[in-house]
């Protein structure tokens, strides 16, 4: 039923640059042949975007390289028909495909797709020398405008560098100048920006768009994040375990999706802003993706943390720093300020978020609380004891108060135990109970994270990630804490579950008045869940403050940026331009003899503090900073 | 990097003094020295006074600083079976050595890295099965017994290649060559096959590893991606990563290629400081065995070095220690 | 509350995996594995029983008729009456039961040194990685000290200080062999003790002790038993090398090694069995071990090569 769809949307005068054929990829496995790719057809248009959604699993991958014919053809079969610009690939001979691949059409990847042995330049100038016939001294030239294209800063230097030297943003530019270096008319970018941080996702993806422009060329921009695809698609594709089941104009399905797998994606997607006007933290409201169904009854915002409460966790003046050794003799080089003065505080029942991008320290700070690292200064109090530090007390005390969500539901679970014994484990080694009663509440615990008593014999490699992540809530509530402490807990996870977990942390916490400190990089999820919220950056909290007011008043100028970068499933973005910047996340690593400069923060709102230092500013945005 | 040599310059030092402890100690655990310096018929007087004269009757650590003076002065005493300068003794046999590991190196990396290659690139080709199995029977024969079976079928049913010594040698700089006479090489097959055959299976083992590691890596997706040949795409995009850790290892491997021409000596009566050891071992042969040992060590120390630096060199992700300061 | 049927991810109820019934199972897919398996365990028991299999006592010298020496296979004990086998050596010993019997010595000698390294060699890796820091520095430098040297040359002079000896032998293989475990196993550590089910195992409050001895250790076996089994072979082969070059095992309890050095010298004159025989025994042996090993490498760690 969907393929009508398809055929009248191509129905269209315009002559298509790229049409797939029903196409069906199968793997070779040990019961014969699997399908992961069944009966797809698109079309793409010259100077068209056309966005591949999907999930872990939905084939959105094996459809980009069964086009450009990158599978290995001993493991995999390619049915169907693929035309280019008339021409059908699938019959080509291997030297014609050659011909093709990297000239007619190119490919980028997710990350590390450069090869580490060889330098930038070498890599370069190897497409310009043997696909365009260049001499070496020509190739060098161009290759340098090739860097200078994708607004590689000194792209002359560049050239004698090795991949490991560059940032990833860095390396993904590279990688996408080597693509435009025969001035493709197609761009398969796949996942091009899932391994990097949201700011340099933004610059990349606005790269593309001007670059598409520039060169007038195709792109198909394979993604599983619903706002990237708002933000580039002139049409989507949504695929779903191997279909694709709904194709058309990137408004026309936000606005009014026909599938109910598309409806469920749709209604699990954090959209940035969409809390606005409220206080509270607000689940998701669900729906089934057979049915197209809600899940079920519309959910109450949680009520608001008390405000004149007793804190429950103090953090004081945390700092944590790492030295960084090297040269002679193996000397202290400089000091990486991984937190640095940092203080908040978190009622009970209320959430609190710490958001922030690599290397901001928000995982540190997590990790100090919870005493997996050590520190270099400062307090933390849990109700009347320290919880880290050298006073601390004793771990028999503390988990029995203060719990863990990890961030990879895959590692976090010992393979070898059954679920059941997971579970059992805290419950054994700090309670005095009897074989019966521990079953009891293990069973208990199961239901309360949504699953069945029943899986407790399972193994963990028997469950889907989101399972495991539910049996990881399950273990962190087993002793009953008053805090838990949830390090990237659901960025791991596909967005259908990702929304289904965050709305059992609420559920939790509305049911056990549980307090959360939650770390995250993903600002809409942040805004969905948080009560107050703290903004890291190079280290330090730039921004605190309740929820509504710093999401709707951004004062600090990261912040501002964060909120800037964030993707938003909202296609009237689509337009919007950021302007071109190739700017670096700094780090925070110091020269020995570096000296934090006192903190001082302004308050700008009623409980809303902003951070007043001026090295705290992105590089971009600094007073005197070009531009 | 400069320093980091220096740093491993002065590691290798350290470790060559504490090796020269680790034998000091060993040796004098041989049986009573004395007993076996001194004939049972000497008078006590001259007992005495040949005790004095190897200074054992001096406390131990005088008479590991005499080991330590001598070694420096490279004396490390006189051989008792040949009469001559445990060293000399040694440095006469050591090219011969060195001659046979460097044949049998080169005969592991020729037979090695070609057939893992092959084996890395068609895993599931019947050639490549067999290849495999063949490693593990490389892996898994003795070497001695498979130089028995080279001699029993070569040497003896078929006569076709000697079964021992080294043949016509030419003396070019002043050393006796086998490699520059047909006769001497064919005394040399054998010994560096059968020396040879151990080294190359893990050669072999290794490239197909690194072959199997690095193909599913993005980048040579992106290479393929980038319309570059199929053939470009393996000896310029794999090659050279899959060969950074083959070239360490057959570096560190040369060590031990010096180590077991012990047991391909012994077989094949190839003239070398390995022979000469187990000779001496069975002869109680204490300055050669002690003379023997610090030149290994120091050899292998060396070899380590060499093969650090060279990977410092080869591999541009080793440098990456150096930190940015902001 | 949300229910996982909406979990386009969950998995549909799956029968529950019985982990030593599925390890079996894929074991036995590899022709090789499953060869090598049964030639090992007929290796094994036979060693085990050399006594009831072999018609004489090889170390027995008032068994040995010195009228049968170098008599070649087939041949029919004249005192006796039983058939010498693979015929018999130049004291009038039986090979097929001097084999037996040397199996037994070059199969102990390896099984022992191999697992007594191995548990040396695993705890102290596993101890470093660990606890890392001072006590880990310490010990992975001696690892690879020892490693830089060959196993041959320091099996060499441990024997050449020692002198020869079975218990001499196993000593020279341990000292040898931990280190590899050692290695090994802090790799290994290193890499699970830094999952974070580790990391969750602390924050729930369990003891040192028990992450160690309940999660640590039991992740980090498989790839210890690939080791050990190829260990052992190794173990094997070397103690037949230091026995040929005469500094092993002593005389009067000749392992396989052994007995193809006495035999060696008549192999020139056309008298293979003393010393083939022997060598076909050591032979398949190993290759037994290393085809179980190789097989358990893809079954246990299929993502580590070599």
């Amino acid at each position: 039923m969907h393929l009508e769809t398809v055929h009248s949307d191509t129905a269209e005068a315009v002559h298509p640059l790229l049409s797939v054929r029903d196409l069906t990829t199968s793997f070779r496995t040990a019961d014969g042949w699997n399908p992961v790719v069944r009966t797809v057809s698109f079309d793409i248009r010259p100077q068209e975007t056309l966005a591949v959604v999907g999930e872990s699993g939905s084939g959105k991958s094996v459809t980009a390289l069964s086009i450009m014919r990158l599978l290995n053809p001993r493991t995999s079969r390619i049915e169907g028909e693929i035309r280019f610009d008339g021409t059908a690939l699938t019959g080509l001979p291997d030297a014609r495909m050659r011909r093709t691949r990297g000239s007619e059409i190119s490919m980028i990847f997710q990350d590390a797709s450069l090869n580490p042995v060889y330098t930038v330049g070498f890599q370069l100038t190897e497409v310009l020398r043997l696909k365009r016939g260049m001499t070496q001294a020509d190739a060098l030239r161009e290759a340098v405008n090739l860097l200078e294209k994708v607004r590689i800063p000194a792209a002359e230097r560049r050239l004698a560098s090795y991949p490991h030297e560059l940032s990833g943003g860095m390396r993904q530019r590279v990688a996408i100048a080597m693509a435009l270096a025969c001035k493709p008319r197609l761009l398969i970018a796949d996942e091009p920006t899932t391994a990097l941080d949201v700011t340099i996702q933004a610059q990349i993806i606005e790269l593309i768009k001007v670059l598409q422009d520039e060169e007038r060329m195709s792109v198909i921009f394979i993604t599983h994040d619903m706002g990237v695809v708002a933000e580039v698609a002139d049409r989507t594709a949504v695929m779903f375990r191997g279909d694709l089941i709904e194709t058309g104009p990137t408004e026309a399905v936000f606005a009014r999706p026909r599938e109910p797998y598309t409806k469920a994606l749709l209604a699990s997607i954090p959209r940035l802003g969409s809390m606005n006007g409220t206080d509270a933290p607000q689940p998701f409201r669900l729906i089934d993706h057979r049915t197209g169904e809600p899940l079920d009854a519309p959910v109450a915002p949680l009520p608001p943390a008390p405000a004149d409460a007793k804190p429950l966790l103090q953090v004081d003046r945390l700092s944590l720093r790492f030295d960084v050794r090297g040269g002679y003799f193996n000397r202290l080089a400089g000091r990486v300020h991984a937190v640095e003065d940092v203080s908040f505080r978190i009622a009970p029942g209320e959430t609190l978020s710490l958001v922030g991008e690599s290397g901001s320290g928000k995982s540190t700070t997590a990790r100090a609380i919870m005493g997996l690292n050590r520190m270099d200064g400062g307090q933390i109090r849990l109700g009347d004891v320290l919880a880290a530090g050298r006073n601390a007390a004793p771990r028999s005390v503390l988990c029995r108060r203060q719990q863990m969500i990890f961030q990879d539901p895959f590692a976090s679970l010992d393979p070898r135990f059954r679920v059941g014994d997971l579970l059992a484990e805290p419950l054994r080694v700090h309670l005095k109970l009897s074989g019966q009663e521990i079953g009891q509440k293990v069973a208990a615990l199961l239901r309360a994270v949504g699953l069945n008593p029943e899986m407790a014999h399972r193994y963990p490699h028997q469950f889907s990630g989101g399972q495991r992540q539910r049996i990881a809530i399950a273990r962190a509530l087993a002793l009953d804490p008053q805090l838990v402490v949830a390090d990237e807990a659901v960025s791991a996870l596909d967005v259908s579950v990702k929304a289904q977990v965050i709305n059992l942390l609420m559920d939790i916490q509305r049911a056990r008045q549980l307090s959360y400190l939650f770390i995250s990089h993903d600002m809409a999820v942040v805004e969905r869940i948080s009560h107050r919220v703290a903004v890291m950056y190079l280290g330090r909290i730039v921004e605190i403050g309740p929820r509504r007011s710093v999401f709707e008043h951004p004062t600090h100028p990261y912040t501002r940026q964060l909120m800037a970068a964030a993707p938003v499933p909202d296609t009237a973005r689509r337009h919007l331009r950021r302007g071109l910047v190739a700017e670096e996340i700094r780090t925070p690593i110091r020269r020995p003899d570096y000296v934090p400069a006192p903190t001082r923060m302004i308050e700008v709102a009623p409980d809303h503090f902003v951070l007043d230092l001026p090295d705290h500013v992105p590089a971009g945005l600094q007073p005197g900073a070009g531009a | 990097m400069f320093a980091s040599i220096l740093q491993r310059i002065g590691q290798a030092v350290f470790v060559m003094f504490c090796m020269t402890i680790v034998i000091f100690i060993g040796m004098n655990l041989i049986g009573n020295p004395i007993d076996l310096l001194i004939s049972p018929s000497a008078t006590p007087a001259e007992r005495t006074r040949l005790i004095a004269e190897f200074g054992l009757d001096q406390p131990i650590w005088v008479q590991y600083w005499r080991f330590l003076v001598g070694l420096v002065q490279l004396d490390l005493g006189t051989s008792y079976i040949f009469n001559e300068p445990a060293l000399r003794v040694i440095m006469q046999r050591f090219p011969a050595t060195m001659e046979l590991a460097l044949a049998a190196t080169f005969l592991s990396v020729l037979i090695g890295v070609p057939l893992g290659l092959y084996a890395g690139l068609r895993p599931y080709s019947p050639v490549s099965r067999i290849i495999m199995t063949g490693s593990i029977l490389g892996f898994s024969l003795p070497t001695f017994w498979v130089g028995m079976m080279l001699i029993l079928a070569f040497s003896v049913q078929l006569g076709w290649l000697p079964s021992g010594g080294r043949g016509e040698t030419v003396r070019v700089l002043g050393v006796q060559w086998s490699f520059l006479t047909l006769d001497g090489l064919s005394h040399m097959l054998l010994p560096a096959l059968n020396l040879a055959l151990f080294k190359a299976s893990l050669i072999l083992r290794l490239t197909r590893a690194g072959v199997a590691e690095v193909l599913p890596q993005d980048y040579v997706r992106l290479a393929h991606a980038k319309g570059l040949s199929a053939r470009r795409v393996v000896f310029v995009h794999v090659l050279k990563n899959v060969m950074i850790p083959v070239v360490t290892v057959v570096g560190l491997e040369f060590g031990s290629v010096i180590a077991f021409s012990v047991v391909t000596e012994t077989i094949f009566a190839w003239p070398g400081m390995g022979k000469l050891i187990i000779d001496s071992i069975n002869n109680l042969d204490r300055p050669i065995i002690v003379a023997y040992l610090m030149i290994i060590v120091l050899l292998f120390v060396t070899i380590n070095l060499v093969v650090d630096i060279l990977y410092t060199v080869l591999d541009p992700r080793v440098q990456f220690s150096k930190a940015r300061t902001s | 509350m949300p229910v996982d049927l909406a979990d386009p991810f969950a998995r549909e109820a799956e029968e529950t995996a019985r982990p030593l019934r599925s390890f079996l199972r894929s074991y036995f897919q590899s022709p090789g594995g499953t060869f090598g398996l049964i030639l090992l365990v007929l290796i094994v028991l036979s060693a085990v029983f050399a006594p009831l299999l072999s018609f004489q006592n090889p170390y027995d010298l008032l068994q040995l008729d010195i009228m049968d020496g170098q008599l070649p296979p087939g041949e029919v004990s004249a005192a006796y009456g039983f058939p010498y086998l693979l015929g018999t050596d130049d004291q009038g010993r039986d090979m097929y039961s001097a084999i037996l019997y040397g199996l037994r010595i070059s199969l102990g000698v390896g099984i022992i040194s191999a697992t007594t390294a191995a548990v040396i060699g695993a705890t102290l890796g596993l101890i470093a990685a660990y606890r890392g820091g001072r006590v880990e520095s310490v010990i992975m430098r001696l690892v690879d000290f020892q490693l830089s040297f060959p196993t041959i040359l320091i099996a060499l002079m441990i024997l050449a200080i020692l002198g020869k000896g079975v218990a001499n032998v196993i000593l020279a293989l341990v000292l040898v062999e931990w280190a590899t475990f050692a290695r090994t196993a802090r790799g290994v550590g290193l890499v699970e003790s830094r999952k974070e089910y580790i990391e969750a195992s602390r924050v729930l409050g369990v003891p040192a002790w028990r992450i160690m001895l309940r999660h640590l250790l039991p992740n980090c076996i498989p790839p210890l038993i690939v080791i050990a089994t190829v260990q052992v072979a190794r173990a094997i082969s070397l103690e037949a090398t230091l026995s040929f070059l005469g500094v092993g095992v002593p005389i009067t309890e000749p392992s396989l090694g052994l007995l193809i050095s006495n035999g060696y010298q008549y192999m020139f004159s056309g008298m293979y069995w003393m010393s083939v025989f022997p060598g076909l025994s050591l032979l398949v042996t190993i290759v037994a071990i290393n085809l179980v090993g190789d097989r358990l490498r893809d079954v246990l760690n299929p993502r580590k090569d070599t």
